[in-house]
């Protein structure tokens, strides 16, 4: 193109110099002929310029643009784009089990469960089923949603477990940083931020049913950050509304609950590789409700109650300070204080000739610690109590899982509660867990699972506990 | 709060660190690729593979090492057609926003490649399948060479200081490679038409590069392990065909094959999948020596 232009503007240039040609005499020709020259040399060294440029530029681009050139010369074939082209990945993870339970009391002395951390329903239920849609939503973020439904009591319950978007590095921040905002399973020890279909038992652990009512899913926003170091170093912390357990019953536009978490991981050899985190969680509680009144009722009664405050206080005033030991007689309330939490994981996994398809062992170990100071407001049947309270609480299991197959698994997990001063229990709660799994493929895996859980002396729950976990369409890859 | 400060602190005097370093630093998937970007990138690279040889790239942890390891990365070179999707998407997360699908710090081989065994059928029933095509790309000396050709391009773009030298040594590469090729077809040449059976689909590059032709897998499906009745039915099926070798990875469970060897006579052997698989591939030279080597005893021994 270039080259056709500039030969037709010679050539019009020539064109004009031969015709006032004809007028001079040989030595203005030659003179002519001279400027030619120079004027066509000047030229072409411009053109070989350009073109050496646009040759540059079009390599650059070239080389930059590749990817989209290529899938686009592909499609030629025929593809045709319709509209739900752009659609979400969608995936559905179905969770079905059999629990048989030899005790029909599921409650653990001194710590005063909420809803989604009581004993699973027995029998056969279909537990909960995950519907996860996630697509990016442009350049710069990704958006994902998981709901759980489940049943509870004859109705369908729908659960918003994860709605969140995210940035994506194309935002600019700088590498290594995200930040995450709406409701997500949160950066916090190692099992909150993973669903519970990818656990290795067919339940949480004690001290997550306790201080984390399952998991910690608030809406909130958290930013984390990999640190440009040899090895892997992760700082992070997040603002939260302070609804969900063990906050709860936040209003107005105070935030007021934080969290924040650095961890560190690497490998050992060729076979083996670790993790290990610390995480704090800190908040206020206004009317959080446990045990068998849930939500808004929880919330209500309790401020309801207030206005007895001062009388009930003087009758009950010997309990103070003395921990959640005492709860014990009591099923249902609310608590309205502060509360921090302190966890703190590590994770270690071992895989013979680094192939962890074939053989692996992954050891797993998690410590809660709850500092509370406020006051509980308890009831019984009809009767109802205050306590005012200053003290902690902590729990920790651990539990080992072998792969000694492709698609067989056996593990074992501890987990243990510790209630300061005396729980009236005679003992403080732990249990004890044996599963095995088959895995047919990354997407079905069946479990069966033994727990022996000992909340109080003399009080053993035998549980059995058949699992299937399966998953349908897309499905993201797992973290460590 | 005073804590936080330090903490602070303490990450921005880690921050030069990163900005000093001045080589390139590129995060191969698999050693394949990391020793190809050393034969283009030489020592202006800073070169890390996520994977050793002994290992099955489709099933691989994303380890918190290889996140810190992605997170500093100028480049990623993995195979593609989703041979990864189990672990690279997570750690591309927390990679730099060159390092990211469609930009020019992320190179997946086979998208600059003819794939081969692209189903016509999408569905979970048919085993571990890449709608994409097969990923094992790299064997097959001619996808190297287009390989390298791109990456020797996108380097350029990322170093143009030594756009240069990379282009130099490309040339160098190519050169030395094509005439590598030209040995290895003629020392292949008699095993052109040959049966083989394979553990996993692999292999099918090689095969279609050499002109072998395939008796079967000893997987079922893809990524399915092999099963008593599958076995049973491939031992006449081998013999029919007359196959000279049953071929498999390095990481690949011996079982399998050393069992339809045993019932058909026809010899087992663990083939180099990628460099440094088996002692003396220390470079892709060496590795398609050394598998073309194999495959002629193989057959050879089978006369």
């Amino acid at each position: 193109m270039n080259r056709l232009s500039v030969a037709a503007f010679a050539a019009l240039v020539s064109l004009f110099f031969t015709a006032s040609a004809l007028a001079g005499g040989d030595a203005e020709i030659n003179s002519l002929r001279e400027e030619i020259k120079t004027m066509k040399a000047e030229y072409e060294n411009r053109i070989s310029r350009m073109e050496d440029r646009l040759r540059e530029m079009e390599k650059k681009k070239s080389a930059e643009g590749r990817l989209p050139a290529r899938s686009a010369s592909r499609g030629l074939s025929g593809k045709t784009v319709r509209d739900n082209d752009f659609n979400p990945a969608v995936g559905v993870v179905f969770g079905g089990r059999y629990a048989n339970f030899s005790s029909d009391d599921g409650e653990i002395p001194g710590f005063p469960l909420a809803h989604e951390g009581e004993r699973g329903k027995e029998g056969v239920s279909i537990g909960e089923t995950e519907v996860n849609l996630t697509a990016n939503v442009d350049d710069k973020f990704r958006g994902s949603m998981t709901t759980a439904l489940a049943d509870h009591g004859g109705a369908i319950e729908v659960e918003l477990e994860e709605a969140y978007v995210e940035t994506l590095p194309g935002l600019g921040l700088p590498a290594g940083a995200s930040i995450k905002a709406g409701r997500a399973f949160w950066t916090l020890g190692y099992l909150n931020e993973h669903h519970s279909h990818v656990d290795d038992f067919a339940d949480r652990p004690l001290p997550y049913r306790a201080f984390l009512d399952k998991a910690f899913n608030d809406d909130g926003a958290q930013v984390s950050y990999v640190l440009p170091t040899g090895f892997y170093v992760e700082v992070g912390g997040g603002v939260f509304r302070g609804d969900d357990f063990p906050f709860g019953g936040a209003s107005g536009g105070d935030i007021d609950t934080f969290s924040g978490f650095a961890r560190v991981g690497g490998d050992i050899g060729r076979n083996s590789s670790f993790r290990i985190g610390g995480y704090i969680l800190d908040g206020k509680a206004s009317g959080r409700s446990v045990g068998h009144g849930h939500g808004e009722e929880g919330h209500a009664e309790h401020e309801e109650h207030e206005e007895h405050e001062e009388g009930e206080e003087e009758e009950h005033g010997e309990h103070e300070e003395e921990g959640v030991g005492n709860l014990e007689l009591f099923s249902e309330g609310a608590f309205t204080g502060d509360t921090r939490l302190y966890i703190a994981d590590i994770r270690y996994t071992w895989a013979p000739t680094g192939n962890p398809r074939q053989q692996e062992l992954i050891l797993q170990g998690e410590y809660l610690r709850r500092a509370e100071k406020g006051l509980y407001v308890l009831e019984e049947g009809e009767e109802e109590t205050e306590r005012r309270l200053n003290g902690s609480a902590h729990g920790w299991y651990a539990q080992g899982v072998y792969k000694f197959t492709r698609s067989l698994r056996a593990g074992v997990r501890y987990s243990r509660l510790h209630s300061p001063g005396d729980a009236g229990a005679g003992q403080d709660p732990y249990a004890i867990a044996l599963m095995t799994d088959w895995t047919n493929s990354e997407f079905s895996r069946w479990r069966l699972q033994y727990n022996r859980e000992s909340f109080a002396k003399n009080r053993a729950d035998n549980q059995f506990i058949l699992q299937y976990v399966m998953s349908i369409g897309a499905h993201g890859a797992h973290k460590y | 709060m005073k804590r936080l400060l330090i903490a602070f602190a303490f990450a921005l005097a880690l921050l030069p660190l990163d900005a000093a370093r001045a080589k390139i630093n590129v995060f191969a998937c698999h050693p394949e690729w990391a020793a190809l970007a050393q034969e283009v990138g030489g020592e202006n690279l800073e070169i890390f593979s996520a994977t050793h040889a002994g290992q099955n790239p489709h099933y691989i942890r994303a380890r918190p090492s290889l996140i810190s390891k992605i997170r500093g990365a100028d480049m990623v070179i993995c195979s593609g057609a989703s041979l990864e999707v189990g672990w690279l998407p997570l750690l591309v997360q927390k990679a730099g926003g060159n390092v990211q699908p469609g930009k020019t710090g992320y190179l997946l081989a086979a998208d600059f490649v003819e794939t081969l065994e692209k189903p016509e059928r999408l569905d979970r029933s048919m085993g571990d399948i890449h709608p994409e095509g097969n990923p094992h790309v790299q064997l097959n000396p001619r996808n190297i060479l287009a390989v390298a050709d791109e990456l020797v391009s996108r380097l350029a773009v990322l170093d143009r200081e030594n756009a240069g030298v990379y282009r130099e040594n490309l040339r160098d590469f190519s050169a030395r490679w094509k005439k590598a090729m030209r040995r290895w077809e003629t020392q292949a040449a008699p095993l052109r038409g040959k049966y083989v059976v394979t553990h996993h689909q692999s292999w099918i590059y090689l095969i279609d590069w050499i002109g072998l032709r395939r008796a079967g897998t000893l997987e079922p499906k893809p990524g399915i392990p092999p099963s008593g009745s599958h076995l049973s039915a491939l031992v006449s099926e081998a013999q029919d065909k007359g196959a000279f070798a049953i071929i498999r990875t390095v990481y690949d469970p011996d079982d399998a094959s050393e069992w339809l060897s045993r019932k058909t006579g026809i010899p087992a052997a663990e083939l180099p999948q990628t460099v440094g698989a088996v002692e003396g591939t220390d470079d892709l030279f060496s590795l398609f020596d050394r598998i073309v080597e194999e495959l002629r005893k193989l057959d050879v021994a089978r006369r």
